[in-house]
């Protein structure tokens, strides 16, 4: 038995542990933004969107894994719903930029409206890399969308195929590149304009219903322009920012879409990539001199 | 009103009177049985956040109904009598006012409103009362939070109301601006005007005036003047610092003083509990001469209206 | 002298044509620091200045020797901000936040969460702090603003008009905190126009008028006089004539004297003059001239 009585001190303490400065500060905001976009820590409702659209992406993926595991002479690159890889590109770039319209306002509307660049104005990060830090997070959740299924569906056609799974998977590495290759194009297409829209709105619905306008109405606004033989319209067809990373695809895959405005007005390929990386320079310069002034 | 003596919650001369007013909203009662009355000169409406002060002031302005009782202004009750709305002036506590419009503008469309004759000049005297000329014509979405004030101000002195009803009119004023809103608000008092003023900042308050009302949670807590409010809390000691180089000497010598309640000591300075403040007051300067005690301050700690609404609310 | 934590040298700001700030030279001493100004003079202007939200037009400035034009970041991982307006985010709860805004100062994610724990609880925010922002009342909120500018042990902590919105109750608990920074080791720099709450927390003020440094030193200073005030209780008619009888210069406002006596220690001499007429008093002391008369006196009179 002890005499001796003790209290600890409640109080405030010092921190004199490391400080990690501006790498520590960017990756906080990466991973908050990560969080935004999935709606994780935050209401409910917040996570049905991206939740529900990575269920539906995941779809083709789980049934050729699935068809790979229980059908025997299946063969997956003829004949089934969704074709291979390429195809899949086509149709969950679709569901990648809805998500993109939802998403990149969340990333940066709320902070600018609701007054929290006060906070970050205060923390070792600037506009440069806060803008840096959301595109971050947001590409890296896309990315997640586009290569999740496409790798499972890669293991599974490997699986199918005719070597030996090791050798499947070894073997067909240049699929691999082509995936990764034309993601980036796909994410940076989709998701530079989102940001764009989102470092201007005032409010997030009103960022969402831009950017779904000039990706999903403009393009057919173009066809009926080309269509016309309208002067110009040819110009106009690169407008159809949402089509540029089809156009690379198309490229990389070595297959056609002539119904892309694109092709309709006789643009090559690498004019779509010159164009996404406009759009996306422009994007940085345009959102670092809007946030300079706060951050 | 009949004939029965006057509360301190009440005035001779009121002009706006409030008897056993009830409000509530649902379950919520946001003003349970307040009857008191206002007059002319500066009277203030305390409480803290939630007590039941806007409500209050919304339904002496008309723009509620009580669930209860009777408001009356200058005799008739705000809300069914339209006249009443040309006497009274309010500067509510939310920015109500349209930015794109300048400040000359947004003053002469509440002359208009009012149906003053002559709006154009009379928006031109409000906004010279306030001192707001320079910057007259600009639009308000551009002002600093004190201009806006004073353009609210202006816009609820325009049709000269006999009865002016304010709610936290010095927020985001700066000292200047401060001191200037406060000289209206005395020079209007003077003239004879009601002027109820509702603010956080009782510092402010105290200077403006001696009359206050106090609410809590719904309820009048107190009501009069400041120092007389004090003086009625007679289960609260007054404490008074007393700062001397020999502190425990003088210490030992209080303790021997009946009205002396208790004494803290803090390097210097004592602070002593009294219930008698004058008492100690008389009685300290002989008995320093006595002891050969030499005093350096004497100081009430607890008279202000800031500790006095301590007390109120502490009360809870 | 200490190391002043805030230097500036002929700092001068203008907005395109206009200038808010000219000529600002200041050696601010660490401790609790008020900065006052009317509306327009140059206040919020110098905080984004410090900050480094904003590159001086022209002119030096270093907050704890470092310069902001080069080492802007440096600074911001010492410094904390609790600004006026909104700044939480309404869709997040307060634990959520003041973590984060640990995080994005550089402190690393385990000690995060645990100071931010901590700071919450120091600013009286319990079981509330897993509630969204959004649905706080205004004192919830002020407490929250200050939790995020402290959690990161900063060096020094701006607070711009700390008490805005407060009920007395609120203002009074929100001052009573400012006033323990210090004891943690915080340097304090507050910018109100609630000049009262100036006198209460802080011991060096700053006053600017029109973009011009009107004073910069200590607080005692300023506000104390050598004049003693006492308030008579009985006759102060007889009170001032018995004193001036003695060699006291003495003018009276109602029951108010105020005595300038040379001779001799005027303490004792208004002790042996209120027990000779058998006076008492209300109060007595040294008077000091409050820091609102300073202000109004020292500024021409009108803000923007």
């Amino acid at each position: 038995m002890t005499d001796g009585g003790v209290i600890f001190d409640l109080g405030y303490k010092p921190h004199d542990g490391p400080r990690l400065g501006a790498p520590g500060a960017f990756r906080a905001t990466v991973k908050d933004g990560i969080r935004r976009v999935l709606g994780l820590r935050r209401k409910a409702r917040k996570k049905v969107l991206p939740f529900l659209l990575l269920g539906i992406a995941l779809i083709p993926a789980v049934v050729v894994v699935g068809a790979a595991f229980l059908l025997a002479d299946f063969d997956p690159e003829s004949g089934t719903l969704f074709g291979g890889h390429s195809e899949f590109f086509g149709w969950v770039g679709t569901l990648v930029l809805i998500f993109a319209a939802f998403s990149a306002p969340e990333l940066l509307v709320p902070d600018r409206v609701e007054g929290v660049l006060a906070v970050y104005s205060s923390r070792p990060i600037r506009a440069r890399s806060y803008l840096l830090a959301r595109a971050t997070a947001l590409a890296i959740v896309m990315t997640a969308y586009l290569l999740i299924p496409q790798l499972l569906m890669y293991v599974g056609f490997s699986v199918l195929g005719e070597d030996g799974l090791l050798s499947e998977l070894v073997g067909r590495g240049d699929e691999l590149l082509k995936i990764v290759g034309v993601t980036l194009a796909y994410i940076v297409a989709f998701g530079a304009p989102a940001l764009l829209v989102a470092v201007f709105a005032r409010r997030t619905a009103t960022a969402t219903g831009t950017y779904l306008a000039v990706m999903l109405v403009v393009p057919g606004i173009v066809t009926g322009l080309l269509e016309g033989r309208v002067a110009g319209a040819r110009f106009a067809a690169l407008l159809t920012l949402s089509q540029h990373p089809d156009a690379i695809r198309d490229w990389v895959y070595d297959t056609s879409t002539p119904t892309l405005n694109l092709v309709r007005a006789g643009w090559d390929p690498w004019v779509s990539l010159a164009a996404i990386a406009i759009v996306a320079l422009a994007t940085g310069f345009i959102g670092i001199r809007r946030y300079r002034s706060e951050l | 009103m009949t004939g029965a003596p006057l509360t301190p919650a009440q005035v001779p001369d009121a002009t706006v009177s409030v008897e056993s007013v009830s409000k509530w909203f649902g379950q919520k009662v946001a003003v349970s049985d307040v009857s008191c009355s206002f007059g002319p000169g500066i009277t203030g409406l305390l409480g803290p956040n939630g007590a039941g002060k806007t409500t209050l002031l919304r339904m002496l302005t008309g723009l509620l109904l009580p669930s209860e009782g009777t408001v009356a202004v200058l005799g008739r009750a705000p809300r069914s009598d339209p006249a009443v709305y040309a006497k009274v002036g309010l500067v509510p506590e939310e920015d109500a006012v349209y930015g794109f419009l300048s400040a000359r503008e947004f003053v002469g469309y509440s002359a208009r409103l009012a149906g003053v004759a002559d709006p154009e000049g009379a928006a031109g005297r409000a906004i010279d009362r306030v001192e707001l000329n320079d910057a007259a014509d600009r639009p308000i979405s551009g002002f600093s939070k004190g201009m806006r004030q004073r353009a609210k101000v202006a816009a609820a002195l325009v049709h000269e109301p006999q009865v002016l009803v304010l709610d936290e009119p010095l927020n985001g004023t700066d000292p200047v601006q401060r001191a200037h809103l406060i000289a209206v608000f005395q020079q209007l008092a003077a003239a004879g005007h009601t002027v109820i003023v509702s603010s956080h900042v009782l510092e402010e308050v105290e200077k403006m005036t001696h009359r206050v009302i106090a609410m809590v949670d719904g309820k009048l807590a107190a009501a009069g003047n400041v120092g007389a409010i004090r003086r009625a809390m007679t289960d609260i000691p007054y404490r008074v610092r007393v700062d001397t180089p020999q502190p425990r000497v003088l210490a030992a010598a209080l303790f021997a003083d009946d009205n002396v309640n208790g004494i803290d000591v803090a390097g210097d300075s004592l602070h002593v509990e009294t219930a008698d403040l004058s008492a100690l007051g008389t009685r300290l300067p002989p008995l320093s001469r006595r002891l050969g005690v030499r005093i350096t301050a004497f100081r009430p700690e607890d008279e202000s209206l800031e500790s006095v609404f301590r007390y109120l609310v502490g009360r809870r | 002298m200490t190391a002043p934590i805030i230097q500036t040298t002929g700092l001068g700001h203008a907005y395109g044509d206009i200038v808010a700030l000219h000529g600002v030279d200041l050696d601010v001493p660490p401790g609790r620091i008020g900065l006052v100004g009317a509306n327009g003079a140059g206040k919020t202007t110098l905080i984004k200045i410090l900050l480094g939200i904003l590159d001086p037009t022209v002119g030096d400035v270093a907050v704890f020797g470092d310069d902001v034009r080069t080492k802007a970041l440096d600074i911001r991982s010492q410094v904390g901000y609790m600004p006026e307006g909104a700044c939480l985010p309404l869709a997040q709860s307060a634990a959520d936040f003041v973590v984060y805004a640990a995080e994005l100062a550089g402190i690393p994610p385990k000690a995060a969460r645990q100071r931010g724990s901590d700071v919450l609880t120091l600013v009286g925010l319990h079981e509330e702090r897993f509630r969204y922002l959004g649905d706080f009342s205004t004192g919830m909120k002020q407490r929250a603003k200050l939790a995020q500018a402290i959690v990161h042990d900063p060096e020094l902590v701006f607070l711009d008009e700390p008490t805005a919105g407060l009920d007395p109750e609120g203002r009074d608990e929100m001052l009573d905190l400012i006033a323990r920074l210090g004891g943690y080791g915080i340097n304090v720099l507050v910018s109100s126009h609630v000049l009262v709450d100036i006198e209460r927390t802080c011991d060096w003020v700053v006053m600017l008028d029109g973009g011009e440094v009107l004073r910069s030193q200590p607080l005692s200073g300023l506000v104390e006089t050598g004049t003693v005030e006492v308030d008579v209780l009985g006759d102060p008619a007889v009170m001032a004539a018995a004193l001036a009888a003695r060699g006291a210069d003495v003018t009276a406002d109602g029951s108010v004297l105020a005595v300038q006596y040379t001779a001799g220690d005027p303490f004792d001499l208004i002790l042996d003059v209120l027990t000779e007429v058998g006076a008492g008093m209300r109060s007595l002391g040294t008077r000091s001239t409050s820091l609102e008369d300073l202000f109004l006196a020292g500024t021409d009179g009108g803000g923007p």
